[in-house]
């Protein structure tokens, strides 16, 4: 599972309010070489909540996203500030998840994660 | 399966089971008996299921999970539809009148072999051409099934052309950004392939592992998540970009576990889809409904969710070809209409526009006279509740049948 997935997963427990982010307890992490594609980073940035996907990124072992949310203009204008994009570019398509779980932060329910598919099904009692 | 197999005729929809008449020998299965034999031929390592299930007693589902609480597992009973199983205590199957098909019990849990054998036994007995009928989808596309999803160059060649219509029918902007797609029912992947082709990323939901693993031996570039569609989709608001979906949703139709619902299912799911769709996104699904009722029911779940659209049917004179795309859009589109008024600017436009302007309008009539209540002494009724318990029954509520005694009126000493 790739952290642009993780970034739009949320927990789907009945009662669960904020089920978003969910945890990242990883195991095992893969990297696979994309094509970079700055257009579609570009369409998905305002899509992105940043401060989940730093501290997914950072679970990941991967920390070298900026804290702070970058700028969208920075984002759409910028030609010279490829680095980013390609930080995005490797934090966002690149790095799989593999094995693992993901955990919800207010039920602390743990969806596990093998061969990079999050086992996203609830219990009867649950939905 | 050496079972009694008289009738094969499926049909959920049917309220009441058919009577069967029979000339030979009644088949007197009691559950008490009937499920320990099959466990016991089913079990591999013998005696030990010989347990005491306690049923739901639901007629009209097609399978069941049951827990057996003393060895704590859980079975899938697949009934056919013209089983009626009572309560077990007074479980003759033949008493209550009607006749076994079949009955096939399999633990669940911790045997995957088993369930391979018995779901291809469901198979080739042919109880009907619908998969929702054999088996809950997560059981019916075990291996051998997701196999034939790769090696039939059949299924793929169907799967990728109702995949390449689907997005086409999905009218994503042609800007070159490649667009972020939710694939619903994604299987082994073969959907996903064409959007990958066509330069898009996805995410795609299925609730069978077997298909998924086919997916990953396949190297799909989409991600992959288990999940069931009708618990909703558990994806934050307004971030996908669109969602196509083959051959999945009649899935939801059925209920396969008594806690289903088929309604709420289809709510769930279409409002959670709702939800994470971005403004304007299109969904498109590639449905086979059964019937009109569950065309209609599909179609209603959809639109109380929010969407708007309807149904694209190809080939429409052919009963083997004829595909039938359910597209949904979300939120308002733009539309090409306003912009030819506004283009055309004839006189009429105009004095429109500057009646408004002044504030011409007659607002004499603006406080309507309040509706006069048409209540009479008598009450509302018998008419007006039945009118209401059918339009009740329209939506899909349960409604108690109408008698004698519907709306009658008490007597005055009550």
């Amino acid at each position: 599972m790739r952290l642009i997935t993780h970034n739009m997963l949320s927990c789907n427990i009945k009662g669960v309010t904020n089920g978003f982010p969910l945890k990242i307890e990883a195991e095992k992490v893969i990297e696979k070489e994309v094509d970079f594609n700055p257009e579609f980073l570009r369409h998905m940035f305002a899509k992105i909540e940043w401060k989940a996907l730093v501290e997914a990124a950072r679970s990941l072992g991967y920390a070298e996203l900026p804290e702070d949310s970058p700028d969208a203009t920075a984002i759409e204008s910028s030609v010279d500030d490829e680095s980013l994009l390609k930080k995005l570019h490797h934090a966002l398509l690149e790095l799989h998840l593999e094995e693992g779980a993901l955990v919800c932060p207010e039920t602390g329910r743990k969806f596990p994660v093998n061969k990079g598919i999050p086992n996203m099904l609830l219990h009867e009692d649950e939905v | 399966m050496n079972l009694p197999v008289r009738k094969v005729t499926a049909d959920v929809n049917r309220s009441q089971p058919r009577r069967v008449d029979v000339n030979t020998e009644p088949p007197f299965l009691t559950l008490e008996k009937l499920i320990p034999q099959l466990l016991k031929r089913q079990s591999t390592r013998g005696q030990e299921h010989e347990r005491y299930l306690r049923f739901r007693g639901q007629s009209g589902r097609c399978s069941e999970y049951v827990s057996d609480h003393n060895s704590s597992r859980d079975f899938l009973v697949s009934v056919f539809p013209d089983v009626n199983i009572k309560p077990s205590g007074e479980s003759s199957l033949a008493a209550s009148g009607f006749i076994a098909v079949g009955l096939f019990v399999l633990p669940l849990r911790n045997s995957v072999a088993q369930s391979c054998r018995i779901v291809p036994a469901l198979k080739t007995l042919k109880m009907s051409t619908r998969p929702e009928l054999l088996a809950p989808p997560e059981i019916f596309y075990d291996d051998s099934e997701a196999r034939k999803y790769t090696s039939s160059s059949r299924i793929v060649e169907i799967q990728a052309r109702l995949s390449e219509r689907a997005l086409e029918l999905l009218a994503l902007p042609e800007d070159d950004v490649p667009r972020f797609l939710l694939d619903i029912g994604c299987g082994s992947g073969l959907s996903g392939e064409t959007i990958s082709e066509n330069g898009h990323q996805w995410i795609g939901l299925d609730i069978s592992a077997s298909m998924l693993n086919v997916a990953v031996e396949r190297e799909v570039e989409g991600d992959l998540l288990l999940g069931d569609m009708g618990q909703g989709l558990g994806l934050r608001a307004g971030v996908i970009d669109g969602a196509i979906s083959i051959s999945a949703v009649q899935w939801l139709c059925n209920a396969d576990k008594s806690s289903h619902e088929p309604r709420l299912r289809l709510k769930a799911f279409f409002g959670s889809l709702y939800r994470c769709l971005s403004r304007g996104a299109r969904a498109v699904f590639q449905v086979y409904p059964e019937s009109i009722a569950q065309r209609e029911l599909i179609l209603r779940q959809a639109l109380q969710a929010g969407f708007g659209g309807g149904l694209v049917v190809d080939y429409p004179h052919s009963t083997k070809k004829r595909k039938e795309f359910l597209v949904l859009t979300c939120g308002s589109v733009p539309t090409s209409i306003n912009d030819g008024h506004k283009g055309s600017g004839s006189e009429d436009d105009d004095d429109d526009s500057e009646d408004e302007d002044n504030g011409m309008v007659c607002v004499s009539d603006r406080n309507r006279p309040r509706k006069k209540q048409r209540t009479n002494k008598k009450g509302k009724g018998r008419e007006w509740v039945l009118r209401k318990k059918e339009q009740s029954r329209r939506k899909g509520n349960d409604v108690p049948a109408d008698s004698k005694y519907t709306a009658r009126k008490r007597k005055s000493r009550f």
